[in-house]
């Protein structure tokens, strides 16, 4: 269908352009909410990450950088189509534009829904290892002391740090060498307490996934909420709402889009890089 | 919506009356598309080296570089009505104040440990210390105010014609204790 449907500017506004600019900078100001919405868990993360250093580093190391560069990428591209699908709003003058918009408009929607499989595994994976608040953290109180007690019985050593790499370094060490007391403590905290191949004891690790999930949950909702918005603007580009000179709808939920992506270009480092 | 109609087509949007409507041309958003991959294979790449704290900095730099491109380029700020990026300034400068105070708290704070700290031993000391001082200070008073009392100096002041009583030295009524005479 390559013909448009002529949009007249609400009775309220003075023009057509004065309709275009005062929605955009309704977006923008909404925008600004936004940023100040997540800057408060960012500043968490800086909070908690300043005063537990050690903890943070071994905590983020479970995180898969491959999956998180992908996302990266992912999103990345969605702007870029996103932004091409303006562009093609933007110079669609007798309808011409309208498949390009929406094939733009539906790689865009594909890249989103990629970007939540991509999240789904990581989320499974790490809610599989117990690591989601309120399951069973590997830092569980009483599954620190009972360590604790296990290896003072079993080789008289005093821990007072779970996170010492020397005392995990050690009873990987005596467990490899045959132990059996050291075999059974690994193997007891198996379920518990470990992650991978790695033996997970970080005590304060929960702040870590706390942040962790409340960042990439809230960020999540922020792609699906975006997805929808793309979802209905492409239907509108299909029947040619939008052209030359009334594109609002495709450029407010683009800049939308566009605020998404520019938060996980935050998000990606500080979790998974640093 | 016949007032445009007198756009000659294809002008892309430059100018005519409305800056607003400003067309960003094709190569541009491939070019900061190529630019942001390039980005995150770099930002991807410096991650596996350990400068200490310096990583995070150069991940910041690198995350800043990448969002300024989207904001500007893709989001359009640079070509947009200049009230559109003052506002997002605006939320910026806000975020940024709000990381500020944080950041104090947490660079002015040191180690506290709450079982072995020696520090707050001292301070319990030094706060004994400056009790017991103030004690002494007043107990100095009333034995000195109990001795003038015995050699007869205190006279009461508001008194008509009463004999002074014994108790205005009381301890309990010290602060309010009447007017002592000069100490011969």
């Amino acid at each position: 269908m390559s013909s448009i449907i002529a949009h007249k500017h609400a009775h309220f506004f003075h023009s057509a352009d004065q309709e275009a600019s005062s929605a955009k900078l309704g977006i923008w100001l909404f925008l600004v909410t936004e940023v100040l919405l997540f800057s408060g868990l960012f500043v968490g993360y800086t909070v908690i990450k300043t005063l537990h250093p050690e903890m943070w580093k071994v905590a983020s190391a479970q995180l898969d950088w491959v999956l998180g560069s992908v996302n990266t990428i992912v999103l990345i591209s969605s702007s870029w189509t996103v932004a091409l699908a303006v562009r093609a709003a933007q110079t669609n003058v007798k309808g011409e534009n309208n498949a390009k918009i929406g094939v733009l408009l539906i790689i865009t929607i594909l890249c989103a829904l990629g970007f939540l499989g991509i999240k789904y595994m990581e989320y499974s994976h790490k809610i599989h290892d117990g690591l989601l608040w309120g399951t069973k953290y590997f830092n569980h109180p009483d599954a620190i002391a009972a360590l604790k007690a296990g290896v003072k019985s079993t080789f008289g050593l005093e821990v007072t740090a779970l996170s010492d790499a020397s005392f995990l370094e050690t009873l990987k060490a005596h467990a490899a060498a045959g132990t059996e007391q050291a075999q059974h403590l690994i193997h007891h905290y198996a379920s518990t307490v470990t992650y991978k191949d790695t033996l997970m004891t970080v005590e304060q690790g929960h702040l870590f996934f706390g942040i962790y999930f409340l960042l990439t949950g809230l960020h999540g909702i922020h792609v699906v909420i975006g997805m929808s918005l793309l979802i209905w603007i492409y239907v509108g580009s299909v029947k040619g709402r939008y052209y030359r000179d009334y594109y609002t709808p495709v450029e407010v939920g683009g800049l939308y889009w566009h605020l998404v992506d520019l938060i996980w270009i935050y998000l990606f480092p500080l979790l998974y890089l640093v | 919506m016949s007032y445009h109609d007198s756009h000659a087509h294809g002008h892309e949007g430059h100018g005519a009356h409305h800056g607003a409507h400003h067309v960003t041309p094709t190569v541009v958003y491939h070019a900061i598309f190529g630019a942001l991959l390039c980005l995150t294979v770099i930002t991807v790449w410096i991650a596996q080296f350990d400068f200490g704290a310096a990583n995070t900095a150069i991940a910041m730099l690198v995350a800043t570089v990448k969002a300024s491109l989207v904001a500007l380029f893709f989001m359009h700020l640079l070509h947009d009505d200049r009230l559109n990026m003052v506002t997002f300034g605006f939320g910026l400068l806000f975020v940024a104040l709000f990381f500020l105070f944080p950041l104090l708290d947490i660079a002015s704070r040191s180690y506290v440990d709450p079982i072995t700290d020696n520090d707050s031993v001292r301070k319990a000391a030094q706060q004994q210390a400056l009790q017991d001082a103030h004690a002494q200070k007043y107990e100095d008073k009333l034995s000195q105010l109990s001795r003038l009392n015995q050699k007869g100096f205190i006279t009461a002041t508001a008194g008509e014609g009463e004999a002074p009583a014994a108790s205005a030295v009381d301890p309990a009524a010290a602060p309010a204790a009447p007017a002592v005479a000069p100490t011969p």
